[in-house]
């Protein structure tokens, strides 16, 4: 009975330890590319940005190109600055990590505008950062696990 | 050998005695009658004994001495144990192998947990697939859900900025 007993909390304190190791913050890696996208030109979406064909191709916009690419391990509350072409720039912050599903911040000075976006595991953040101008916008997709 | 050394080699029984005894012991009957009517003396009292101890043996009933013995296993072993049956195995066998008990009962359910805490690490098909707050000053910003995770629009600049 008494290994029994034994057994049993060590499972449990398996399983606590588990749960508390989660539940720590730990880097996450994530990978952060910056696009431009208009509506005029020859409609095309580069080899590098096949993996976000789908949802690039939900838009209005059809010439897709890649002008920058940050990868980095993010901590909690800590951001992380993507320039922009032209001098501006876009800040990522990692808000948590839970479970998978990860919580960022984008906040983009040029459009004056800040989302707080909560993706599952595998999922993409596709935002445009910059106010349309001649047929033309700025992106940056966030995806966790780079 | 003399009769006072083959004294207490008479009446052994059959093996008892090494090769070396057991030869002179021969050689000293062979030699002396007196010795010889002790140890027929041995023998017919071995004979004796032997049917004495056969013939009450004989008379004994053994038939319920085995339903004896196995009724008083349980009585020592199961200590107030259910009635017998293969419900009663079933416990006795639970009750003998805990630790094997409580770990086959257990097995299903951690690997239950693991199967969930794995689905909810790596699936994307969970309830949660994104939740999105967008603010802007003087935008008008948009959210187009997608499979592959949502897509943050704020349309064109106006007139000024």
């Amino acid at each position: 009975m008494r290994s029994a007993r034994t057994a049993v909390a060590a499972v449990a304190a398996l399983l606590l330890a588990s749960t508390a190791a989660e539940a720590a913050d730990s880097p996450l890696p994530v990978r952060i590319r910056v696009l431009q996208g208009s509506r005029q030109g020859t409609p095309g979406v580069p080899p590098g940005l096949e993996d976000l064909r789908g949802q690039l191709s939900a838009t209005a916009y059809v010439r897709w190109e890649q002008a920058g690419e940050v990868q980095a391990s993010m901590l909690p509350k800590k951001p992380v600055s993507v320039a922009l072409p032209g001098g501006e720039s876009v800040t990522v912050t990692l808000i948590e990590s839970r479970s998978g599903a990860a919580t960022f911040e984008v906040s983009a000075p040029a459009s004056r505008t800040q989302s707080r976006v909560t993706v599952a595991p595998g999922k993409r953040i596709v935002q445009q950062v910059t106010a349309e101008r001649g047929g033309s916008a700025w992106f940056v997709t966030i995806r966790a696990g780079g | 050998m003399k009769c006072a050394g083959a004294a207490p080699l008479l009446g052994s029984r059959p093996g008892e005695l090494d090769p070396t005894e057991e030869a002179a012991l021969s050689a000293h009957l062979s030699s002396c009658e007196a010795c010889r009517a002790r140890q027929a003396d041995h023998e017919a009292l071995a004979r004796v004994v032997e049917n004495g101890l056969l013939g009450e043996a004989a008379r004994r009933d053994f038939s319920a001495f085995a339903d004896g013995v196995m009724a008083r296993i349980p009585a020592a072993t199961w200590r107030g144990a259910p009635a017998p049956g293969l419900l009663g195995r079933v416990l006795e066998l639970l009750r003998r192998h805990r630790v094997l008990a409580t770990a086959s009962a257990l097995a299903p359910a951690l690997a239950a947990l693991a199967l969930y805490l794995y689905i909810g690490r790596t699936s994307g098909t969970g309830p949660l697939e994104f939740s999105v707050e967008v603010t802007s000053e003087d935008l008008a910003p948009m959210v187009l859900d997608t499979s592959d995770g949502p897509i943050i629009l704020v349309g064109e600049a106006s007139d000024g900025t």
